[in-house]
This record gives C-alpha cells, structure tokens and sequence, in this order.
C-alpha cells in the first residue's frame, strides 16, 4: 500500500521539471534551522550527520515553487540514502535541473580585462549532485560531510557587441565544495550541532578571465544550532551563524490531537536594517514509512528580482541557496522509508514501548516486556519466527522471544524484553539511545526484517516514586553498606551480649540508625524535570554516606539497605497526599524494620503497643515492626521512631490510608 | 445590610459545631484516670477540660468514670476500661468490611503460639517516665481495651467497636472470649451485617460452652437466619 501512494507522489513531482531552486531541506525551510536536529536523506541539504536517523533505504524527491520567477513550480531533487552499517550512512542527491537562473537586460556592455564585452544575458547555476556520509562516533557524538558539485553557465546575448560578433557565447565553469557537520546530544531533550558550510571549496573549470566576477564564490560560514524539546510534542531550535544571522524556528508534533501531523514555524533575523529578513512555515503528515512536507518561505525584505537584473546592481553569489536573489517559494517533498532486499516474510510495522528505561530497575526488563513490536506475516502460509532487540553497549547480546507462529496475512503484537547489562548504571543522565528490533524467521535464522527506533534511559538516580522501583535503591551488599552497618554493632558488642535476645533487634536498629544521625543530615533535593516528566533523584546508600545526607527517600534506602545488610527485614511505607506540603510535596516515604519478634512480645520493647506494627514478613509469621521516620536523622532513633509511629497510626489506622489507597507498604527483602 | 450579618451569623452557628464536630474534651472525671499523648509511652493525669487528639489515649482506674464531649454528644467511659480516641468515630460500611478483609488476611494462619507460657504477665518499661500511672498487668490491658469497646457499642460506635474487640482478642488473648465475640455479633447484627453476626455465632461455638450459653447461641444464630 505504500509503495503504491509513493508512486504518484513522485510523478507529481517530477510532473514540471523546469527550474527550481532548493534552499535547503523542506523541513529546514519550515523550522529555519536544521543544524542542530536534521532528519532524513534531505539533510545533506543541512547538517548531514541527520543522514543517521535512515534505518535502511531512504528516497525523497521535492518540487519547489518559486514566485516572481517566470518559471514557476518545478523539480527540486530527487535523493537516496542507504545505511551501510550501525554506525554509517551515505546518501546522493541529484537535481535534474537548472537550479537558479539569473536573467540580465542584455542590452548593456562592461568593461573588464582590457576590453568591452557584452553584459550577459543569464546565469545559470546548477547544484547537480549531492553526496553525504554521516558516522556516529559515540551515543551522544556524530560527525557528517556532504559534497556537492555545481555547474555554472553564462550565455551572452546574440547580436551587436565587439566581442562577440553574430553569434551568442556560452560559457562553462564548475566546482566542488564541501560542508562539515557535528552534532552532540547533550541529554534526550537537548542537542547541539555545528555546520561549516563551504569548508573546502575546490574549483574545476573557470569562465574566462573578463567573466570571473560572475563565479559563483562559495562563502565559508559558521553555524551553530541548538534544539530543544520542550516536551513530547514542541521541539524549539535555533541558529547563530558567523554571517551575524540568528535563525528561531520550532515544529510541533501531534497537533489538534492528530499523531501524524507537524506543523513548524521559522524565523530567519538579521542585523540589517530589517531585522527579520524572513519567515517561513510548514506542514508535515506521515503515513506509515512516507513522510510528506510542504514549506513556504516569504521575504520581508525587498528581493533582488532574479529576472530582469540592471547590468551593475549584480552581487557576486556567495551562496546559491540563500541570496538575494532567493525569492518566496514553496516547496514540497515526499520521503519514504524502503526496506532493502525482497519483501520480507515478516515485516515490523510498527514498535512500541511501554515505558522509559530507569537503570535502576534494569533487572525487571530480562522479565518484563520493555515494549512491543506489532509484526506482520506478508506471505500466504504460516511462518515461525522470532523476534530480538538489542542496545549496543548497554546490552552485551541482543534478547530473543521464544519462537512464534504467524498464520498467512496475521498481524501480531509480540512483546519483547531486554537484559541490559550493567554498563546501564553508568547512565547519569537521560539519553536516547538506538536500539535495534529485528525479526527472523525461525528456521533459517535470517533477519527479514530490521527497525531501527529511539529508546529513552534515564539517569541512574532517576525514580518515578513508585515505591517498587525504591527497593531496588537498597544495595545492602555494597561494601560500604556493610562496613558501616557491621561497624556500628561491633563498637557496641559488650552491650548487645549483655542484652536479653528479644532487645537485641531494637537495639541494633537503635545503634545502626544513630551512628547513621552522627554522620547524615536531612535536606530536601530538588526534582528533576527532563522534557517528559518531572522525576525524583534518589541516591544509592553508599552516595548518602558519601554525600552525608540526603532527603526521605535517599534517608529511607540508606538505612533500610543498613538493615537489610544485617539480616534485618525491611518495608518502604509509601504515603501519597490530597495536598503538597510546604515543600511542594503531596508525597511520603519512611521505613519499617522486622525485629523478627513475635507479636505477643511488644511488651519487652515498649509500654505503647501502638509504637509497634504486627505485620508478616517474608517467613510468613507475624511479627513486630519498628516504624522509624528517617527524616528525624539528627534528632535520634528515640525521636525517629516515635514519630514514624504516629505516622503510622495517622496514615493507616486513623485514616486508613491502605483501605483508601493513599498507602502502600513494599517489603524490601 | 442587616439581613447579610443575620445570615452570616447563622452559618456561624451552625457552622461552628459542624467544624468542632470532632474535637473530644474532658467534660468530668470521677475517679482515677490517665491519658497518654500519642506515642508516648508516658501516662499523665487526666484533667477537666483537657482536649484530645485522636493518637491519644485514655484509661480509667477502678470505681472511675470519664465523660467526653465529642462534638456535640457526650461519651462515657466507664472504670477499668482503656480508651483509643481515635476510636471514637464512624466508618463506612465498605470501609469496615475491607479492614475486616485485611485483618483476615493478616490472622490466617494464626501465628501465636500454641502454649501460653510465653506471654509475659506484666508490662516491662512501664515504668518508663511514668509518674503517677497504677500498675497494668498484660492480660488486664486486654480486659481493659474490653471494656473500652463496651463504651463504644454503647454510644452506636458499632464499627469501631468490631475493629477493637478483634484486633484486642488477636494481639491479647482472652481466656474466654465468649463475651468478646458476642459483641462483635451484636455490633454485626446492628450495623444490618446480618451475615457477618450469623458467622460471629458460628465461631463462637467452636468454643467450650455450656449448655445453656450453646442454646442461646444456637437460638441467636436461628434468629438471624430468619432476616437472611
């Protein structure tokens, strides 16, 4: 079905190939700047390292309709790329076409090199082919290069002037030049880019000597862009360049709730007199792999007219895409995305996942299904076959489903999970990252076929407040962890001998938690907001003792994972508010601690029975449990616990926060 | 003008109980009593005009008796009785049928041993910061929060009361818990939960009772069966 709407888009587009002039991307047009954020096989037209963004095989093909030009709407560029590896794509436009003309009045003369010659009658400027190579050199770094070769011509007029008697000359020139481009993903909302235009501007055939001013002179210009996304749907970018220009422009996915449409607007500013020279904006639409854009660009400025120009007003161009003899046009293009090879046996339509990835948990998705990807068996019979998903670098072999049978023309969600290694706990920051799905046919072990999709990590202090995802903060075998907890027992080990067993539990709770308020203080941590969510950063215990201090949930793991470490049973107590505190929070987290007494002894640890809670634990008896409110640090066990109590009898007794739902209680084993 | 005062004074006094509906203050004492503030394990003497939050608790000497006002009613507590405050409240009925559940949940199977030789017979560290508290063996807190429970079916606390009969014959123990569970049936019967009293009496005999108290249950249980 795509393959079949392609079609007619292309033959619409090649439908009047006359001249036409593409200034750059259709999408760059739209957003004014493409430096930072690039996309597609068109970004040889902008940054090339956005060639890296081609899963497989890529072909676009755009129209551009130019006003105040007597040829109107015509063929922009048809363009291919193809992903040789992981790491690398290359890609080659090519533009049919004349791609700018310059029409002169022709009855004038100029003088150069000694002698009159007949002012010309037309420049032409052809950019007729594009190369581009893009290599990711690590996960937040890549470096790109395109290439372009432009012809020029120059036609004098036919008649009347000394040097060319009789007949019309035409002339010949030509040249290659080379553009350099970086990018560097600061984090999943923020990236950067930097493009040298002309960087290498190699020159092939000359017009003669008194026709030199006419050559096209490519100017080497500096540009650095940012993007930023706003949120899952508004994406700003911005360009300063070193011709003193500011570039803002933004695109906006999903909008009036349709998931397929773009919208995007920029702003192109100068230092002129007119500070803003142009504006520009742009739809896009995607259906499945083919992406249809349209942009318009409209100057404010008065444009050179690019016919009819006064012999003496012509500025040498240094540019062929943006001059002033660009004009407002719209331009179009259509890119889709193929697969390479015969059409596979089974094909992924479409992947999802069903969350972010936090490092801290990065267990759970050997188990857990981390997304899905919707397959399709494209053949009359029924196929085995299996699907694998693989994160280089954070996974050190890709995650294989167990076989599945498709039956003919079925279309299936297949869930997949991932075993990420523990270079994922290196992860500070969040970051999208390439991952990899692809299904094979069972029998062969053959890929059929391969999706190349972002997934996002998150920092490894990243926690979402479930209070499930909390336990696995708790490291108790982390040596430090150890060390602290053991050596606090130890400095006191005459007198927990001399104790009766039924005291012991509570007073290594008492001795670990107070050695714990010599060295900790409270202090509330600020959240985190990326460009999704507002997160929570917790600390693993041994940056607690490191960092000495932290806010309750750093304070609650820390001492939980002291505890656990010496055999001691824990669980999180999880309580969520109607109303934020003064601190701007609406939730709550503090701890029990198992004393692996049986409830019937709460009268050899205290005279208040409600200070104790009777709970099961992991050995399925009841027990007593210590609710301790580790923001108390400073004031003591006595004070921490009391209060964890009163918490206790407030949020589930009183107000009976489990039965409502506002209290959750996870064990920690 | 006017009118608006006389409007707004009429909210204010309607309103005002309604706000203070669940402030609880020591209307009298007579006797003995006590009241230990939230977690403490300290208990301090009671006093006229003392208010109360609901993490306190209160317990009365022989012979004594304490009257509350709670809101706009008044409570009393009768002697040897220990009383949660926050107790003194209704819930809704999904409410106490889930507590229920979860307390089911967390007595089966039932963890205490099955001698009785280790639970201990008084209260170690009562002594703690206490200063003019009377000594309370173990097994007297049981009758006492008993006792506490009688108070609260008596003033219609139907649901708290069937929370802390259960949670007190769990964590305490009674020798005969006959009593106990037959006010947890009437506090069943009384909150319409007809089913949960039949059940009550059910469990009741799987006890050691006489004759007579057999056929009374027996008789109950019949009575009840009929408004199924």
């Amino acid at each position: 079905m795509v393959r079949y709407t392609l079609l007619p888009a292309l033959v619409f587009l090649c439908w009047h190939p006359l001249s036409s002039q593409t200034i750059y991307s259709v999408r760059g047009i739209a957003i004014g700047t493409e430096t930072a954020d690039p996309a597609h096989v068109s970004s040889v037209y902008s940054n090339p390292v956005g060639l890296l963004t081609v899963n497989n095989w890529e072909f676009t093909s755009s129209a551009v309709g130019a006003f105040n030009n007597a040829e109107a709407f015509g063929f922009g560029m048809i363009g291919v790329a193809y992903r040789f590896s992981e790491n690398e794509v290359g890609a080659l436009s090519y533009t049919p076409t004349q791609e700018f003309l310059l029409q002169f009045d022709n009855t004038s003369i100029h003088t150069e090199a000694g002698g009159l010659w007949p002012y010309p009658s037309a420049l032409e400027f052809r950019d007729r082919f594009r190369i581009g190579f893009a290599r990711r050199l690590s996960d937040e770094v890549a470096l790109g290069i395109s290439g372009r070769w432009v012809e020029e011509f120059l036609r004098t007029p036919g008649s009347g002037y000394l040097q060319s008697p009789g007949n019309s000359a035409s002339y010949r020139a030509s040249l290659w030049s080379f553009n350099l481009g970086f990018s560097y993903n600061v984090n999943a909302s923020v990236k950067t880019g930097a493009l040298i235009d002309n960087i290498l501007a190699v020159r092939e055939a000359y017009f003669p000597d008194h026709y030199r001013q006419f050559e096209y002179r490519p100017e080497k210009i500096v540009r650095i862009g940012g993007a930023y996304k706003y949120s899952r749907e508004l994406t700003f970018t911005a360009e300063v360049n070193s011709r003193f220009a500011v570039v803002l422009g933004y695109e906006q996915n999903n909008v009036f709730d349709l998931p397929d449409f773009t919208v995007r607007q920029g702003f192109w500013m100068t230092t002129s007199s007119n500070p803003i020279e142009a504006l520009s904006i742009g739809l896009g639409y995607s259906y499945k792999t083919v992406q249809f854009d349209a942009a318009y660009v409209h100057f404010l400025g008065q444009r050179v007219p690019s016919n009819g120009i006064l012999p003496g007003s012509f500025q040498p161009l240094s540019s062929l895409h943006w001059n002033p003899y660009t004009t407002n046009q719209i331009t179009a293009s259509v890119t889709y995305a193929y697969r390479s090879g015969s059409e596979p046996l089974v094909r992924i339509e479409d992947v999802q996942f069903f969350s972010m990835v936090f490092p801290v948990n990065y267990r759970v998705h050997a188990m857990r299904p981390l997304g899905y990807a919707r397959v399709r068996n494209t053949t009359d019979k029924t196929v085995s076959a299996r699907l694998s998903f693989f994160v280089p670098k954070l996974m050190s072999m890709p995650t294989n489903t167990s076989q599945f049978y498709l039956n003919p023309h079925e279309i299936r969600d297949i869930p997949f999970t991932a075993e990420f290694n523990e270079n994922i706990l290196s992860v500070h920051e969040e970051s999208f990252r390439d991952a990899r799905i692809a299904v094979m046919e069972a029998e062969v072990n053959n890929y059929t076929d391969i999706e190349y999709k972002k997934v996002l990590i998150l920092g490894r202090n990243f926690w979402n407040g479930d209070p499930l995802m909390l336990k696995y903060f708790v490291t108790p075998d982390e040596p430090r962890v150890k060390a602290f907890a053991r050596k606090a027992l130890y400095e006191n080990i005459d007198f927990l001998e001399s104790l009766p067993p039924e005291r012991q539990p509570l007073e290594k709770a008492r001795l670990v938690f107070n050695r714990l308020a010599n060295l900790l203080s409270y202090y509330a941590d600020e959240k985190t907001f990326t460009s999704l969510e507002e997160f929570d950063r917790v600390q693993y215990p041994s940056e607690t003792l490191d960092l000495r201090g932290g806010d309750c949930d750093d304070l609650t793991v820390c001492y939980s994972a002291l505890m656990n470490s010496l055999g001691f049973e824990t669980a999180f107590v999880d309580v969520r508010y109607d109303s934020v505190d003064e601190n701007g929070d609406n939730a709550h987290i503090y701890l029990l601690v198992d004393t692996k007494l049986p409830a019937y002894v709460w009268s050899s640890l205290t005279s208040n029975e409600r200070k104790l809670v009777v709970r099961r634990n992991s050995t399925n008896r009841e027990t007593l449990w210590i609710p301790v409110e580790p923001t108390l640090i400073t004031k003591g066990f006595d004070a921490a616990w009391e209060q964890g109590a009163l918490e206790y009898y407030r949020d589930v007794e009183l107000m009976l926060g489990q039965l409502r739902g506002n209290v959750k209680i996870v064990d920690v084993y | 003008m006017k009118l608006r005062m006389c409007i707004a004074m009429i909210f204010l006094v309607i309103l005002v109980p309604v706000v203070r509906a669940n402030t609880v203050t020591v209307v009298s004492i007579k006797g003995y009593a006590e009241v230990r503030r939230g977690m403490s394990e300290r208990w301090i003497m009671l006093h006229v005009g003392d208010v109360l939050k609901p993490e306190d608790t209160i317990r009365t000497g022989e012979d004594a008796e304490v009257t509350l006002k709670v809101g706009l009613s008044m409570f009393s507590l009768p002697s040897f009785a220990i009383l949660d405050v926050g107790d003194i409240r209704h819930l809704g009925r999904n409410d106490l049928l889930l507590k229920l559940a979860m307390e089911e949940i967390r007595g089966l199977p039932d963890s205490r041993p099955s001698t009785g030789n280790a639970t201990p017979t008084v209260m170690h560290g009562r002594s703690r910061g206490s200063s003019s508290s009377y000594p309370v063996t173990y097994s007297e807190i049981g009758i006492m929060r008993l006792e506490g429970a009688r108070a609260l079916f008596r003033h219609k606390y139907y649901e708290t009361t069937i929370l802390t009969v259960k949670s007190t014959l769990h964590r305490y123990g009674l020798r005969n818990p006959l009593a106990a569970r037959r006010l947890v049936a009437r506090a069943f019967e009384r909150l319409g939960l007809v089913q949960q009293a039949i059940d009550e009496y059910l469990g009741c005999l799987s006890l050691e009772l006489s004759r007579a108290e057999k056929n009374d249950i027996q008789r109950n249980i019949r009575r009840l069966e009929k408004q199924l």
